[in-house]
């Protein structure tokens, strides 16, 4: 575990980075976004206004600040039809989105570049086989696989993360095995090879280091998809609800009274939008600064 | 090309076992289907009675023999719920799934290869800047939430256009354009940096070396081969609109093949999620079959290196 530690220390990723003459700002923007997000998640129970159960049903729907007269800044996005403060539920409601993400990203990280790396460096059955799972998986429109995983192993925490990384482990396989395959006959791997490298040693010292970039730009990518993904699954009501409802929870809530208070529809949604524009800014920018070459054909391509 | 064409045939008739593969063993996961349908003060035996009924009193390779056996002759049991075929029960709500996507996968290619187009013949300019910034956008935002801003706006506020329900053609916009949605960014994006990576290639200056018109290498040399990755997107696209469709007619109360997956998992109605998921795969598989021929007969570098696909 060391050893994949260390490979995937974002081999080279900083010095390409800092070679980028400037930052551009959507990068910073995006990633600031998305520190506020994990942080307002982890932060919580100190920075959120109200209790996750506080209601009050004398202040029940009040309008966000900026859009009424009447409106104070007791409730700074408003109260829903319970008079829950929003922005207090939209901070509560982060923190599963924000544990499932990394959590899944973590167990695709590991499932899918393994896969890639045996399929290519190993070649014969072993690739043949891995493929034609990945086969199969890319066969089921994602969605319904996602509602058919729901229905065998029940909605929750750990159901989320399984759907995520079953959607998930393929494409990445598919793209890190394509990477390793122009690495597999380069000089630096024969020679690894002929002076008595295992094959693990191989895959892991030699070839791993140099696709840690696909990796890294890969995962970035799937933040933006994961937060769109499981907020989908939250509104159809198979996500997660305790302790707090997720922002698709709250948004397929807030959907019964769009009429009267727009915002509770409005306001979840627009969170999830930011936040997966910032993981796909985030992913273009890395494509850019590490990968110059593909410019995000090859990403955009296969999913 | 028969090699190709076997090759291809061969791989997707795989995935569909596979598919089967998967679904059999998602049910037997799931729990015992027994416990649900039972009411609760049958007695054991009436229990034990009624998995024989089902079989699940068998081994499971035998089970599965008779799984796939079902399979083939498109029996996959009876609705606990609907109390009908769980394929007639499918079956009647792909065309109402079926409308939404084909307008929505029209939106796509109407609007998305325009924008796409116009994009990269003004790369770097504030239009370019703006279709980009558009397909940026149109990847990332949730398809429910917009399917709700845009019944806010145009059902809501301006009554153009019914909430929700089936009807006539004004009840297929709104839907159509939240599931296309994606589709229209992802093309606009795909086309985009397909056709800047051909307006760089020698031909296109040849072109323009013996005189033809700017339009005219726009159309005939430089657009027939951007297409060509635009149609590897279609595959996709059928997966996309598929998955949407849950999404979608969920928000706009569609009854097609979406909802009714969303509406079996909590009436744990393992039948019909079984279908739904066998038969939408059968759709994606056919779908990127009929990509990979239409690819083999356009291209014909691929069509000669079958061995490297």
């Amino acid at each position: 575990m060391s050893t994949l530690a260390a490979t995937l220390s974002l081999h080279g990723a900083v010095g390409a980075i800092r070679a980028t003459k400037r930052l551009p700002l959507s990068a910073v923007i995006a990633a600031a976004i998305l520190v506020v997000f994990f942080g307002g998640a982890a932060l919580a129970p100190c920075i959120a206004p109200y209790d996750r159960q506080h209601q009050n049903l004398s202040e029940a729907r009040i309008p966000p600040v900026l859009f009424d007269a009447s409106s104070t800044w007791k409730h700074p996005l408003g109260t829903d039809q319970l008079g829950r403060d929003e922005l207090s539920r939209l901070i509560w409601g982060a923190q599963v989105t924000a544990l499932v993400i990394p959590l899944s990203l973590l167990v695709v990280i590991i499932v899918g570049t393994a896969s890639g790396l045996l399929a290519a460096y190993s070649g014969g059955v072993v690739d043949l086989v891995l493929m034609r799972l990945v086969d199969v998986q890319l066969s089921i429109p994602p969605l319904i696989l996602a509602i058919a995983l729901v229905y065998a192993i029940g909605p929750g925490f750990s159901g989320i993360v399984i759907v995520l990384v079953v959607w998930s482990w393929a494409r990445f396989a598919r793209i890190i095995r394509s990477d390793v395959l122009t690495q597999r006959d380069r000089e630096y791997v024969l020679a690894a090879a002929a002076i008595g490298c295992s094959p693990w040693r191989v895959m892991l010292r030699h070839i791993l280091p140099n696709v840690a970039n696909t990796i890294l730009v890969l995962a970035t990518l799937d933040i933006g998809r994961f937060v769109v993904f499981e907020a989908g699954l939250s509104f159809l009501g198979l996500g997660v609800k305790k302790p707090s409802a997720a922002w698709g929870s709250m948004l397929a809530e807030g959907r019964a009274f769009v009429v009267d208070a727009w915002w509770l529809a409005m306001i979840p949604g627009l969170a999830i939008l930011l936040v997966s524009l910032a993981g796909n800014l985030l992913g273009d920018f890395l494509t850019d600064a590490l990968d110059p070459r593909q410019r995000g054909a090859k990403y955009a391509s296969t999913y | 090309m028969s090699g190709y064409l076997f090759q291809r045939v061969a791989l997707a008739l795989l995935s569909i076992l596979g598919v089967l593969v998967v679904v059999f063993l998602l049910i037997r996961v799931s729990g015992d289907p027994t416990l649900l349908l039972a009411s609760p003060d049958a007695r054991p035996e009436d229990i034990q009675q009624m998995r024989a009924s089902l079989g699940l009193d068998r081994p499971l390779h035998v089970q599965f023999f008779y799984y796939l056996r079902d399979a083939a002759r498109l029996d996959f049991g009876e609705s606990f719920h609907w109390r009908e075929p769980a394929v007639t029960l499918v079956l009647s709500r792909f065309p109402a799934t079926l409308k939404v996507a084909a307008a929505a996968f029209l939106i796509s290619l109407l609007i998305g290869i325009p924008i796409g187009t116009f994009a990269a013949l003004k790369r770097g300019r504030l239009s370019d800047t703006l279709a980009r910034s558009f397909a940026l956008a149109g990847q990332a935002m949730p398809t429910f939430w917009l399917g709700i801003v845009l019944i806010l706006l145009f059902s809501v506020k301006l009554k153009w256009l019914p909430t929700s329900g089936t009807g006539g053609i004004a009840y297929i916009v709104l839907p159509a354009i939240t599931l296309g949605w994606f589709s229209t960014a992802a093309s606009a994006r795909l086309l985009r940096s397909s056709l800047l990576d051909v307006l760089s290639q020698e031909y296109i200056v040849v072109a323009y070396s013996k005189g033809l018109k700017r339009s005219a290498v726009i159309v005939r040399h430089a657009l027939r081969n951007a297409w060509i990755p635009l149609i590897t997107l279609l595959g996709k696209e059928i997966a996309t609109l598929l998955s949407g469709s849950a999404l979608v007619e969920t928000v706009f109360a569609i009854p097609g093949v979406g909802q009714l997956a969303v509406q079996a998992v909590f009436a744990r109605d393992y039948p019909v999620v079984q279908t739904i998921v066998i038969f939408t795969s059968l759709m994606l598989v056919t779908a990127n079959l009929l990509v990979d021929l239409a690819y083999g007969l356009l291209d014909p570098r691929i069509r000669l290196s079958a061995k490297g696909a």
